[in-house]
């Protein structure tokens, strides 16, 4: 019984291995219309938006020295789902959504290391995108691609008054895929969603 | 095969045709980059429906290795 099941393991094993790389040898027979993909790159600037800096600055009423202040701030970093359409061998089109999520918790100005609250904010984008590849290969693909969307703020400090969805952009001259049907990515972007690299993984179907 | 080779390459690369023979190579004498071959064997791929494999790219240097492969795909 446990050989069978080892060998019904191996036999999935080698199955679906022999599925995710296969060669096709037809240009008909490679094309894969749909790829999904997941990833993360840093920060996102917008993201920064939400986060409550120390209420005092110079030229504000003294009084608002005395409000709580921020500590050191976590995040989980840019995060994305990413789902494109082939319309052709250049050109893709998609849809995407990502989350960058902030945590910090804020002190009283007046008792001092006294914390007051743990605050959680997040910015949450949807991106259609477009993506034209330069060149598309078997193995190696490099492309570029531009998303328009919008970002959506959530604080659980701050009432969402003030937090409407703003436009979000984001522009990548240049990225690379590895791989046939797995393959990993990497990306140089700039715009509201991620600025500097991103990468991750995806697969073609 | 060569002749349309010739053409895909001379346009690709914007050159004469006349400077293209089966013994040049492609990257030496014509002066092509490795994103040019890519995009001369998508080109390939897109016009005759076939898929070039990445393991073959170092094998062709000069346009005869082109036309050699597409000829035995035949």
């Amino acid at each position: 019984m446990k050989t069978n099941l080892t060998l019904l393991a191996v036999s999935a094993f080698l199955l679906f291995f022999e599925t995710a790389f296969a060669q096709a040898d037809s240009l008909q027979a490679k094309r894969q219309p749909w790829d999904i993909r997941v990833g993360m790159s840093g920060v996102s600037p917008s993201a920064n938006q939400v986060r409550r800096y120390s209420a005092y600055t110079v030229g504000k009423p003294l009084t608002t020295m005395y409000g709580d202040y921020p500590g050191p701030l976590t995040s989980t970093n840019n995060i994305g789902a990413e789902a494109m359409m082939h319309l052709s061998r250049r050109s893709a089109v998609g849809m995407g959504l990502s989350a960058c999520f902030h945590n910090y918790k804020t002190y009283s100005s007046i008792e001092k290391g006294v914390q007051k609250s743990s605050v959680t904010s997040a910015a949450i984008c949807i991106l259609p995108t477009y993506r034209l590849y330069y060149t598309d290969k078997e193995i190696v693909r490099l492309y570029g691609g531009v998303s328009l969307g919008l970002t959506s703020y959530f604080n659980t400090d701050i009432s969402g008054a003030g937090y409407v969805p703003k436009l979000a952009f984001n522009v990548s001259p240049i990225g690379i895929e590895v791989g046939r049907k797995w393959f990993g990515f990497m990306e140089m972007g700039l715009g509201t969603v991620f600025c500097g690299v991103s990468f991750g993984a995806g697969y073609k179907f | 095969m060569f002749e349309e080779v010739q053409k895909i390459l001379a346009k690709q690369l914007r050159i004469e045709p006349s400077r293209i023979t089966p013994e040049s190579r492609i990257m030496e004498d014509l002066g092509a980059d490795s994103l040019n071959i890519l995009q001369l064997l998508m080109k390939i791929e897109d016009d005759y429906g076939i898929v070039i494999p990445d393991e073959r790219l170092a094998g062709f240097v000069t346009v005869g290795d082109v036309v050699e492969y597409l000829n035995a795909k035949k």
